[in-house]
Formats: C-alpha cells, sequence, structure tokens
C-alpha cells in the first residue's frame, strides 16, 4: 500500500487522488483527503490534517470527513472541508424509551452497561467514560458524548397501564410502534415501547487487583507474556475486562466444560454463543468457529436427537485464566468449587454479571406451571458427598446476593441422586419464589444473560406479571367498594349494576368474604396465550398503553447524548459567513471591453461598496433587517433589486424558509444594517472575467457559456451580520454543552446535538444569514447591471445580464444521502469552503440545469482565473456532492505583505497580464497576490479526475475590485 | 511585552504577553488593531469605553475582542490605543469583568482592512514566569 507520511499522520492511499487517515482514538469516522501529491505536499504543510482528523471526532460523522483539493488550515474545521453529520438522535431513558434523554429530572434512573443502572444527575462527573444502553437495532451500549443540566422545566410524568413511570420535559421523545412522538405529542391510550429490565443500582466497586504476576509464578514466561500483552495482568477489579471475563465465567460454570489440553468448551445456542464469542475476542483471545453437532439421547426408553452447538477456545493462557478467576479445574461434579474467592469484595452489580450468566446457562426459562401462575425459577447442581459443602457456600452466597436485592428463596433442597460408579453424589437446587413481585424483582433487577430467548420470556414475563398484578388490584378495589356499598344497605343487586364484572365476584366480595387479595378474572390470559399475543423487538422492547400523563411541576433537567448510530450533532463553527459566489453572463465580448478597462474598473470601485466601513448598497433599519432575513430574495424582488429570474438561477431559489430572525442577536442585526449590498475586505472581490477556453461544448451551452464572453463573478457574503451569529452561538453552544466540548479537540469545532433547541436556533439564524448573503450578493450584481449602463450606454437586459448561479460555500444545510451500508439518512452538510456539486437529475438542481447537472464557480486568484464547472456523477458518492471552492491558500497574510508589495503587484497585473485591479488597500492587493494561493488549475484537475465536478469553462479576469 | 503578528495559512494571529492580565487584553486589542491597519494615525478621535462579562478568563478575552468588532462596525471607528482592567467579579459566582476603553479612529481616516471574528481555535491566555501570554486567531 502507497503511504505519505505528514509529520505524524500517514495517510493511505486509496486509488489515485484519494487519500485516507484511519479512524483512530477518538475519531468517529476516518477521514479523506482529495488531492494529488503535488497538493498534498502543500496541503501538509500547516494545520490542515490536524484539523481533519479533529473534525472527524464530532459524534454522528458519517463515512470521511473530507478534505478537498483545496484544503488549507482553518479554525476548528479545516477550509475545504466536508463533512456528513448525522440527522437523528440516540439514547435509552429508564422505563419508556426514548431515541435520546432529552431533558429528563435527576433523579431518573439510566440504564448503563453491564447490567446497571444509575441516576442522571449522577453521570456529571463520569459520563465520559460510562456506556448507555441504546435501543438500535437490538439492544447495545454505547459511549455518552455528552451531558447538560439544562435548568429548570416544566416536567410530565407518563405512566403506562404495566406501571413504567417516567418524568421528562413537552419535548422529550418516546418511541411508539409509529416510530419517536414527543411527550406533548403522546395520548392517553395511545402506545409506548418500554424495555423493562432495570438493572442494579451502580455503586463505584472497590479497586484491588484480582490477579497479579504471583498467581502465575508457576506458569512458563511464554503465557504470562500472552496474559501482559492483553492487559490482563495485573487484572483489577475495576477493569471492563474484568467486567466481560466475570461473565464468561458465570457462563461456563453454568454450561462449559474443559477439553482437552488448553481447552475451553462452551455451549449454547448459536446466536448466544456468537455473543460470548465477542466478548472473549473484546479480551483479546480467539474462540473457534461454532461447531454443530446432532446427539442420540435415550432417555427411559425415549430415544430423539438434539443438535448441540459449541465453540472452543485453545489458549493455554485464556484456560488458566479462567480457572485462576473460578472456573472449575477439573469435572464441576467432584471440583468443590464454590463462588471465586475475590467474590465477597464485589459490588452487587459486579456479582450479577456471573450470576446472570450462570443463570442464562442453567436456569429454566419463565414458563407457566399452570395457567396464570409461573414456575419457580430454580438452579441445581451435583455435587459428589466430599464437595458437597463447596456447594452449600456457592449456593448461600447466591442465596444471600439476591436477598441483598430484596430477592427471595425457597430453602435449599438437597436430593440424594444416583451415585455414579466413582462417588455417592447430592443434587442441591435453589429457587426463587415465585409470587408475582418477586418474580418481578427478580427478572427486572437480574434475569439471564447471553441467552436471548430466556431474556425476550424474562421481558414478556416482567410485563405479565405488572398487568396481572394490576388486574388483581382492580378487582380488590371493586371488591372493597362492593363490600362498602352492600354494608351502607344498597342492594346486591344494584351493587351488581354499578360495575362491570362477573355478578358471582360481588356476591363473593359481599357474602362469604375471601383470604387474602382476589385471583384475576377468568377472562384473564394465561401466560402463554400472552406471550403469543405481544411481541418484543429484537432490542427486547415491548409495546405497552399510556394511562395518565400529568403535570408535576418544575424540575432541574439533564440531557444526555450518545454515541451511537443515529446520533446527531450540528457542528457550529465551522459553518461560517455563507459566502459564496455568483457568475452574472453578458453577451459582450472581449472586443467590447479593451480599450474600457480603466473605466469600467474606476465605475464599479466608486460604486460598490468595499472595505471597512464602506457602507452598503442600500442602508436599511431593523424592519429592513427583518425582511432581509426572513424572506431573502424575495424581499429584492419586491423592492425592485431582483428580477424573477435572479431567483430561478439562485440555490432554493434564493430564500431558506426555515429562517428565524428572532434567532438572530440585535447585534448581529446592528453590525448587518450598514453592509447590505458590500463586498467587504480580504479574499472578497467583484472580478470583470473573459471566456478563455469551454471544455465541455454541451454543459457550456446549457450554461450559456462561450469563448470571449464577457462575465461578471461576485465572490462574498453575509459580512459582519453572519459572523456575529456564528460568534453568539459559539458561545451559546461554548455554555450550553461544554460536556460535549471537553471531548472535541478543539474548542472551535462547538457543537449541538441535533434536536437540542440550541441546535434548532442555531440553523434558523444560519438559514437567515444565508438569505442575507444571497441579498447581498444580488445587490451588488444589480449595482453592476447599473454600472455597465452608465459605461456601454444601453440596457443590461439588452446586454443580456443574467445571473449563471449563486452557489455559497460556506453552509450547513439538511440534505437526505446515502451512507454506509446503502442507508439514506437525512444529514447536515457542512461545508466549510466546499461547493454543493449535485449532478444532474439531482431534484435540488434548478430546472435550468437538471439534465446537465448544477453550476459550480470557482473563484482563482487575481492572475490565474477561475473556472466553471458542473456536478459531477461522482459526487454523491465521494464527497455528500461536494467539490472545491476557490485555489486555496499557500502564504499567510503577513508573510504576503512581506513578499509583495501592493503597488508592485498591480502594476505587474496591468502591464503583463492585461488585469486591471483597484482595491481600497494596496496591503489587500499584496495579501491576495497570485503567487499566495494554490494552483488552481491543479485543483480543478483533481476534481475533474475524481468526477466530483466536471471542468466546463476558464475564465480570466479583466477588471477586478477589493476591499 | 507587547504583541507580534504571527502567520496563520488563512488567518490571522496575534501573540501577545504583558506583566498583568490587565496589560495582556490589551496587548491583544493592539494586535487586533495592528491586524487591520498599518498605520494608525495619533490623537484623532474620540474614546469610548465597554464593558465585557464572562464564565472565565478565555471567555471574557474572547467576548472583548468580540466586543471590539461589533463597536467597531456600529461605530464605524478602528478602535486604537488600548487599555484593559481586568478582574473577578465580586458577587461571588466566579464571573470575570473586563473594563476597557479605546479610542475610536473614523474608519474614513485609515486604510483599514477586515477583521470578521475572533475565533477560539488555538486560542491561549496562560500564566508565564513575567506575567501572562496570549494567542488568538482572528478570521479575516
Amino acid at each position: 500500500m502507497t503511504t505519505f507520511d505528514a509529520d505524524g499522520i500517514t495517510l493511505e492511499k486509496v486509488r489515485d487522488y484519494v487519500w485516507e487517515i484511519p479512524q483512530e482514538g477518538g475519531m468517529n469516522a476516518p477521514a479523506r483527503v482529495l488531492a494529488s501529491e503535488a497538493l498534498l505536499e502543500e496541503i501538509q504543510q500547516d494545520k490542515t490534517l490536524q484539523q481533519l482528523k479533529n473534525s472527524a471526532h464530532l459524534p454522528g460523522v458519517r463515512k470521511h470527513a473530507i478534505c478537498m483539493p483545496d484544503g488549507h488550515q482553518g479554525y476548528g474545521f479545516p477550509v475545504g472541508g466536508v463533512a456528513g453529520i448525522d440527522a437523528e438522535e440516540g439514547c435509552i431513558s429508564p422505563g419508556a424509551i426514548g431515541y435520546d434523554i432529552n431533558c429528563i429530572p435527576g433523579d431518573s434512573e439510566v440504564r448503563l452497561s453491564f447490567g446497571r443502572r444509575t441516576e442522571i444527575g449522577s453521570l456529571e462527573d463520569k459520563f465520559e467514560t460510562e456506556r448507555a444502553m441504546v435501543a438500535g437495532e437490538e439492544l447495545t451500549d454505547s459511549a455518552i458524548q455528552l451531558f447538560t443540566e439544562s435548568g429548570e422545566k416544566t416536567v410530565y410524568e407518563v405512566e403506562t397501564t404495566t406501571g413504567e413511570k417516567i418524568q421528562a420535559t413537552a419535548d422529550h421523545p418516546f418511541r411508539t410502534p409509529g416510530g419517536m412522538v414527543d411527550l406533548a405529542d403522546l395520548e392517553v391510550g395511545g402506545e409506548v415501547e418500554v424495555q423493562p429490565f432495570r438493572g442494579i443500582e451502580y455503586e463505584t466497586p472497590d479497586e484491588f487487583v484480582v490477579l497479579s504476576e504471583d498467581d502465575f509464578a508457576d506458569a512458563n514466561p511464554q503465557l504470562r507474556r500472552v496474559l501482559e500483552k492483553r492487559d490482563v495482568l495485573p487484572l483489577k477489579s475495576t477493569d471492563e475486562t474484568f467486567h466481560r471475563l466475570l461473565k464468561i465465567i458465570g457462563y461456563h460454570v453454568g454450561d462449559g466444560s474443559l477439553g482437552g489440553e488448553g481447552q475451553m468448551w462452551f455451549y449454547g445456542e448459536p446466536d448466544d454463543l456468537e455473543r460470548i464469542r465477542e466478548d472473549i475476542e473484546k479480551v483479546g483471545f480467539k474462540p473457534s468457529k461454532i461447531y454443530t453437532r446432532d446427539r442420540n439421547h435415550d432417555v427411559g426408553g425415549n430415544e430423539f436427537e438434539t443438535t448441540e452447538y459449541s465453540f472452543k477456545t485453545t489458549s493455554k493462557a485464556f484456560r488458566r485464566l479462567l480457572i485462576e478467576l473460578g472456573v472449575p479445574d477439573g469435572p464441576k461434579v467432584s471440583a468443590g468449587f464454590a463462588t471465586p474467592d475475590y467474590f465477597d469484595r464485589l459490588t452487587d452489580w459486579q456479582q450479577a454479571l456471573y450470576f446472570r450468566a450462570y443463570f442464562g446457562a442453567e436456569m429454566n426459562a419463565p414458563a407457566a406451571q399452570h395457567d396464570k401462575n409461573l414456575y419457580c425459577p430454580k438452579v441445581s447442581q451435583t455435587r459428589t458427598t466430599e464437595t458437597v459443602e463447596a456447594g452449600r457456600e456457592f449456593f448461600e452466597d447466591l442465596r444471600a446476593f439476591l436477598s441483598r436485592l430484596g430477592i427471595e428463596t425457597n430453602g435449599l433442597e438437597e436430593f440424594e441422586t444416583e451415585s455414579n460408579a466413582d462417588h455417592d453424589t447430592v443434587r442441591l437446587r435453589l429457587g426463587v419464589k415465585n409470587d408475582s413481585k418477586n418474580l418481578i424483582r427478580f427478572y427486572s433487577r437480574v434475569g439471564y444473560t447471553y441467552n436471548y430467548e430466556k431474556r425476550r420470556r424474562a421481558v414478556k414475563a416482567i410485563q405479565y406479571l405488572k398487568t396481572k398484578e394490576r388486574e388483581r388490584e382492580h378487582r380488590a378495589r371493586i371488591a372493597d367498594e362492593a363490600k362498602t356499598l352492600a354494608d351502607g344497605g344498597t342492594s346486591v343487586e344494584k351493587v351488581k349494576s354499578k360495575f362491570d364484572i362477573n355478578g358471582r365476584f360481588i356476591e363473593r366480595s359481599i357474602w362469604s368474604g375471601r383470604d387474602g387479595r382476589p385471583r384475576p378474572g377468568k377472562d384473564f390470559p394465561g401466560f402463554d396465550e400472552f406471550c403469543e399475543s405481544v411481541d418484543t423487538g429484537d432490542d427486547l422492547t415491548i409495546t405497552t398503553e399510556i394511562e395518565s400523563i400529568t403535570e408535576v411541576g418544575e424540575k432541574p433537567v439533564y440531557d444526555l447524548g450518545v454515541e451511537h448510530e443515529a446520533h446527531n450533532f450540528l457542528a457550529d463553527q465551522f459553518v461560517v459567513s455563507n459566502c459564496g459566489v455568483r457568475m452574472m453572463r453578458t453577451n459582450l465580448t472581449y472586443d467590447d471591453l479593451q480599450g474600457r478597462e480603466e473605466e469600467l474598473v474606476e465605475n464599479l470601485f466608486s460604486n460598490i461598496p468595499s472595505g471597512l466601513g464602506g457602507g452598503g448598497v442600500v442602508q436599511t433599519d431593523g424592519d429592513g433587517i427583518e425582511a432581509i432575513l426572513e424572506r431573502g430574495m424575495d424581499w429584492a424582488l419586491e423592492e425592485g433589486w431582483a428580477v424573477e429570474d435572479d431567483l430561478t438561477h439562485c440555490e432554493d431559489e434564493g430564500v431558506r424558509s426555515e429562517a428565524n430572525a428572532d434567532k438572530v442577536s440585535k447585534k448581529a442585526k446592528d453590525r448587518g444594517a450598514n453592509q447590505v449590498g458590500s463586498l467587504g475586505s480580504g479574499n472578497h472581490f467583484l472580478e470583470v472575467q473573459r471566456v478563455t477556453d469551454v471544455f465541455r461544448e454541451d454543459v457550456g451551452e446549457a450554461f450559456g457559456l462561450q469563448e470571449d464572453q464577457i462575465v461578471v463573478l461576485i465572490h462574498c457574503g453575509s459580512r459582519g451580520l453572519g459572523h456575529q451569529i456564528c460568534t453568539d452561538y459559539l458561545r451559546d453552544i461554548e455554555q450550553a454543552h461544554q460536556g460535549l466540548l471537553n471531548q472535541l479537540p478543539d474548542k472551535e469545532l462547538a457543537a449541538a446535538p441535533a434536536g437540542s433547541q440550541l441546535a434548532e436556533d442555531y440553523y434558523e439564524a444560519m438559514c437567515a444569514a444565508i438569505n442575507f448573503a444571497w441579498v447581498n450578493r444580488q445587490l451588488i450584481m444589480h449595482r453592476t447591471r447599473q454600472v455597465f449602463e452608465r459605461v456601454f450606454d444601453r440596457d443590461w437586459r439588452e446586454m443580456e445580464m443574467d445571473l449563471l448561479y449563486d452557489v455559497a460555500h460556506n453552509i450547513g444545510k439538511k440534505e437526505v444521502h446515502t451512507v454506509d451500508g446503502g442507508e439514506e439518512r437525512e444529514l447536515f452538510v457542512h461545508r466549510k469552503g466546499a461547493t454543493r456539486a449535485f449532478p444532474a437529475g439531482r431534484p435540488e438542481v434548478p430546472a435550468a440545469y437538471q439534465d446537465v447537472g448544477q453550476p459550480i464557480i470557482i473563484p482563482g486568484s487575481m492572475g490565474a482565473g477561475s473556472y466553471v464547472l458542473r456536478g459531477g456523477e461522482r459526487s454523491l458518492a465521494e464527497t455528500f456532492g461536494s467539490t472545491a471552492h476557490g485555489a486555496g491558500r499557500l502564504m499567510s497574510r503577513t508573510q504576503a505583505k512581506n513578499e509583495f508589495w501592493g503597488e508592485d503587484v498591480r502594476d505587474d497585473l496591468r502591464e503583463q497580464n492585461e488585469i486591471y485591479v483597484k482595491a481600497q488597500s494596496g496591503a489587500t492587493i499584496a495579501e491576495e497576490a497570485p503567487g499566495v494561493y494554490k494552483d488552481v488549475d491543479e485543483v480543478v484537475r483533481v476534481s475533474d479526475a475524481l468526477g466530483i465536478g466536471d471542468k466546463v469553462a476558464r475564465t480570466y479576469p479583466v477588471c477586478n475590485i477589493k476591499g | 511585552m507587547g504583541y507580534q503578528l504571527r502567520e496563520h495559512t488563512a488567518d490571522v494571529a496575534v501573540e501577545a504577553s504583558g506583566g498583568t492580565l490587565d496589560a495582556v487584553f490589551a496587548a491583544v486589542a493592539d494586535g487586533l488593531t495592528a491586524a487591520m491597519c498599518d498605520e494608525v494615525p495619533a490623537g484623532e478621535g474620540d474614546r469610548f469605553d465597554l464593558d465585557v462579562r464572562a464564565e472565565n478568563r478565555e471567555a471574557l478575552l474572547f467576548d472583548y475582542l468580540d466586543e471590539l468588532i461589533y463597536e467597531r462596525d456600529v461605530r464605524g471607528v478602528l478602535p486604537v490605543d488600548h487599555e484593559a482592567s481586568v478582574s473577578e467579579a465580586d458577587d461571588g459566582d466566579g464571573e470575570w469583568l473586563c473594563e476597557a476603553t479605546a479610542r475610536g479612529v473614523p474608519l474614513s481616516a485609515v486604510d483599514a482592512r477586515d477583521v470578521k471574528a475572533v475565533t477560539y481555535s488555538e486560542m491561549a491566555l496562560e500564566p508565564t514566569d513575567e506575567g501572562w501570554r496570549a494567542y488568538v486567531v482572528f478570521d479575516v
């Protein structure tokens, strides 16, 4: 493989012009650079690659974070950076499942990995290192990316008919069979999905060394090295690996055996074995494939065949590790094993890891004993009489563990069994008491690990028993009321008519009384019937009905976001001032212009505001700014600054309807008020150009471009207003989402989680800034038309001064793209210094260009000319429909000023290139001198070769004005 | 002590130092002025005040510079000759205050270029043996 080493960052060549930085550390996706080796040499000279890597840390980044061929160092995100960031949210909330724990009070429980739960408020100090459970395609855990306290908010309590309760704010989404629904839109009687397993309260475990080198002193050094290499020596009680191992040994004690030398065997259902294999791989060992074996049985004369599935491990080190951790070293019946000797130093949730896995292997699944009652879940072991004491110890530890969790057990049963040839044996058996409340506690706190079918049955059992309990309570209330009415003198017949219940039940309630609470009615389904009527998803969720929704007052609420798929963040700062370019055609040729350049450049310069403090084409007030922010090009049309055709040749027809002027601060509006229709300074400019080459005749024709034609290019953005919006939100996000920010490698990457209020506000404000930017460029274009009218003494329509296209290249937009696995997802596509490059056929492309693809305008530097491209076929697959935006800087402004003198640059351009430049500041000319930019030809060549933006025409400057 | 403009491919960076927080804040602001304008006329323009409050020192520096850029656009002046007084707010909620003044030279009287925004990118504000050092990248 060809690699490119860039000062500590290694890029792997994927194919020509495509370089990849592999995903590592906190990156959520690999990063790619699209460049030739020559461009890559330039790109690696500043911090572009590090910034690109940083941007791949943003939660929800899909496929790749991408750097265009013209990439260079920016702030936060590199300029020339593109990222598609997923547009949904994901997480799990207690009881009722929301795809994000949006805003819930501090005492709400959150499910964590390894069967634990904790109050959300307590996650504040440790969320970075925790993993929360997520109901995705299956129930799985995920890193937590974000924790925030969002102050006091009105909170509602939702209660279901099966008794789950959750408090949340009105905008908290709940998962229902019909998709995610905000609490405010839930209705009593409607359905929500819950995952009724609660787990065990998280306690911080005592840290101690479980196994050290000393435990392996007798083993050969090779074996110790294997363990050290996998980081299991020393093994500490707080290591994640230790927690996986507890599960593995718990299962092995139930359904495992030692095999030949070095082997460990595990037996179970294929899917369950798969999960054990995954855990073993995570510990660092390689399990075998799963073997299938048909076995014949003969039990009491009945012959039958079963299929046995198993896998083995063959690492001696792994076997020794498990034995040191407490797996019996020899036949279980005679090995004399109890719970591991370090067990009493573990927290309950740690012990539960071992027992749950043991139950997954050994305990019977929830099943109906008769109709509406369930069997006691039991586990048993056979021991030789010599070792039975160790067995009793094992069960005593188990009983004590359950008892600490409030779960009652029956007494330990001992049976004489048929002794085998060598030993007398005893069978020990412990069962969990089967009254409903006890079983609900058992299944929702402990239950089973690894065995999927048992876990599924346990979920159903919890819901069944809760439903049954409610039925019994309901009937008990009726019985009470009936008796009270009857005692008060109401006739039996009258009492019967009051309740929708069996008459005999009322009679018994009134006359004969009963022992204890009433049993469920005859119509109440049996367990088997119930199980058939309900489904659990692969994520072990189950549907239940909402019984009530009540406001419970103001509480401080918390916000938690997880990394798992479907999580989505709106990254802020790399969507900046919505700067963009537009190109206007004319029917003039270079011949028409020659000799009048001086006049034209002077006229343009004096009529088009530029530079610092230069004012705008129009001076607006508060109402004017509001209208521009909300209505964009529609405002320009109404005010006479645009014609209909101008609108149809802008992206989105020049109006972002999501814009909301209320989300733009007064400060930003103040800055915008005297800048409507102004170029600003820096790299922004207006250029009169001639078309020198048309590379694709058919597309050129569709774009209305031919050689020698005069065009006008305008490059500028939303000015101070756009920057102020950015600064304001960067600060707000910094304050509101500190937790997320702390995890990102660069503060400038501040991001608001999608779905959060701040993300919505920012998106609406950014859309308003985009509207402002369109109006800004429109006013400049319209003023240019007037200047041309004066200079050439002709109506602008006669000169066919029509807008070719207006494209933004610092922009964030919701778009649907195909991501990994072929899935279509809504993304926030961030293009910072990158241009949308949609190919023909994509619906967003304006009608005029549907058949050829959207125009892309790539402004070059003063001496090098610019390009018009069209959206390439490969852009959707490679770059979320994006390509470069310009030449890209090569040299800092400070350095440029040292190397160039503005007046010399201007004179050289005039004398050698026949380019007429006029600027407010000589320093600006020096800073923007041709030599400070990358070679735009090379940038475009790479774009064309990759098929993301195809070369259509090249233009060369004639007149240039700048700030 | 004072400031220097540093190389930054697309943008402009200011590195400043000062014996006190007051001095380093004012020095960064002087650097911001220098990034916009090479020659500042002496004596022209009136002084104006600004007060900024933020949750920590770095944020305070960010907000101070942001406020100067805002005042520039709204007043139409180039802020020069900066003075800043930085202190922890005495109402005990851990916030920081910057009371500053600058002379506002009308933009029409200078040859100045735009600095669009202050950024957090690579920002540093740290104590040194001699006092304080700051590094700020500006978007131009």
